[in-house]
């Protein structure tokens, strides 16, 4: 028995742990990992623990970002009396949606890589390796996992959700150009730059978040990759599946409105060093008024990223090969110049190291089957 | 998960691997309700859990009193690092007798 001596023991993931809860970062993190987090209580540490443990052994300085949204339970008590040096507790004084968890989660986010992950850790951290080696070895930009078939238990809540969802799904494929057939799935890969560019233009607050951000993503040129990832089903959902499904309808309105007003053209990215660490600094507010949200002065060196022409979106299917790897920023300015502080357009070339040629997408499959391989029996 | 089930005497011993989560402590205890009342010592190898939920914790320290309750001892032998860690964030790993694999530490097991 050793109760008497609990550090010493452990192998060297938990030594990496200790290392990591005890002294502060000297160095900027080489990936940040943003969870949202609302009324979280009774997930949240667990999850912590399963990411830290295997972010600290990989042996690259890394920070956590807990993204709370206006929990009304002890989530946020709970993490901060952890009191790790290189763990961040964003407060929102209410609830917005996640969508408005994440974007500020990802604003305050200081790595070259920044993943965002579900509090319920739904999808085991260990994927995380797979999902970065596709932007490090392969040089996509962004990289979503997409839930493969395992383990869905389907509880008549989640069920009607999946329905629902599938419907949906043709709709964002015609409707948005959006190929990723899972674009909800709550672990996402960004490099830096794209993060940046991605979530400064997003406005969506809430669940319908992720499908704004991978539309975006694809009128921006960024390289998407769709990675099958293990996903588990997870207890304690706080979602009501039938509201969320209409807000999304909703929302795919709204983001269409938004695009046509030309909302997705001018907002700067927001660098990291300038970005908002507090609860309502980065947020968008209300669609109308998101073109005019926050926007950070062009003097710190990051540039205003116009997305490529505003027409380009309304076709239905194009190429995969055109879809993933063009850069249309690059073929001709946007019709109308940006008037963001930066007035230079650029093309959307991420700048980042990365490998020249495009990777070849590694998601071929339409945007009807993995809805399909979701509704598996119970484990 | 994955549970294996050794019994010799007085003493019982129950490895789970892989995730320990919600949807698996209904099977847990179906298959460790059993060795509380018989066993003396019931010890637990979570070595190879990969991670383990509130819920699964809940049911850990629930074991814990019905072993008290009983007579016997619950040993976790020999965590996994997942599970120290979120053992230890949560503040339960003084609640349970926690035996160290020999070599451990200073302090490991005899
Ligand atoms: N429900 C909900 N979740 C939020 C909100 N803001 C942030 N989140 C976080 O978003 C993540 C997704 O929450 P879940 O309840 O697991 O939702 P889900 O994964 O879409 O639903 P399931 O598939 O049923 O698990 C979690 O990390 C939440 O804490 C919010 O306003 N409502
Ligand atoms: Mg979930």
């Amino acid at each position: 028995m050793s109760g008497s001596t609990p550090t010493v023991a452990g192998t060297d993931r938990y030594r990496a742990f200790k290392a990591w809860v005890s002294t502060p970062l000297t160095e900027p993190p080489r990936i940040s990992v943003v969870i949202p987090a609302y009324n979280e209580e009774w997930r949240i540490l667990p999850t912590v623990g399963a990411i830290a443990t295997h972010l600290s052994a990989r042996g690259e300085p890394w920070e956590l970002v807990v993204a709370d949204d206006g929990s009304s339970d002890s989530t946020v008590a709970l993490l901060q009396d952890l009191r790790f040096p290189n763990l961040r507790v964003l407060v929102a004084d209410r609830n917005r949606g996640k969508g408005s968890a994440v974007r500020r989660g990802v604003a305050a986010a200081r790595g070259r890589y920044v993943l965002f992950a579900d509090a319920d850790q739904s999808t085991p951290i260990e994927q995380f390796d797979r999902l970065l080696a596709l932007i490090t070895d392969e040089g996509y930009d962004v990289v979503v996992g997409s839930r493969a078939a395992r383990g869905a238990a389907v509880h008549s809540k989640s069920l009607l959700r999946k329905v629902l969802s599938r419907g949906l799904r043709i709709l964002v494929s015609a409707g948005f150009g959006v190929k990723v057939a899972d674009t909800q799935c709550g672990f996402k890969l960004f490099t830096a730059d794209a993060a940046r560019s991605l979530f400064a233009l997003q406005v969506v607050d809430g669940f319908s978040f992720d499908l704004e951000v991978l539309y975006l993503a694809s009128r921006l040129g960024l390289r998407t990759a769709e990675e099958p990832v293990e996903w588990i089903d997870a207890p304690g959902s706080t979602v009501d599946a039938a509201k969320v499904s209409l807000q999304f309808l909703a929302d795919l309105v709204r983001i269409r409105l938004h695009d046509l007003r030309g909302g997705y053209r001018q907002r700067p990215a927001l660098p990291a060093s300038e970005a908002p660490h507090t609860a309502d600094a980065a947020e968008a507010g209300e669609v109308a008024d998101a073109a005019d949200g926050p926007g950070v002065p062009a003097a710190t060196g990051m540039s205003a990223r116009p997305v490529a022409r505003p027409d380009e979106n309304v076709t239905t299917a194009p190429g995969p090969a055109a879809r993933r790897s063009a850069a249309p920023g690059a073929a001709e300015p946007p019709p109308v110049p940006p008037a963001g502080p930066d007035p230079a357009p650029q093309p959307v070339e991420q700048s980042t190291e990365r490998p020249a040629p495009a990777p070849a997408p590694r998601h071929t499959h339409g945007p009807v089957p993995l809805s399909l391989s979701r509704e598996v029996a119970p484990r | 998960m994955r549970i294996r089930i050794d019994t010799s005497g007085s003493r019982a011993s129950v490895a789970v691997a892989g995730r320990f989560d919600a949807h698996e402590v209904a099977e847990f205890r179906t298959v460790v309700e059993p060795l509380v009342a018989a066993a003396d010592e019931l010890r637990l190898d979570l070595s190879n859990v990969v991670f383990i939920d509130s819920t699964a914790l809940a049911e850990l320290v629930r074991l814990d009193k019905a072993t008290r309750a009983a007579g016997g001892t619950l040993v976790l032998t020999d965590l996994s690092d997942p599970v120290r860690v979120i053992m230890e964030i949560t503040a339960l790993l003084p609640v349970f007798t926690v035996e160290e694999p020999a070599g451990a530490g200073a302090d490991g097991a005899p």
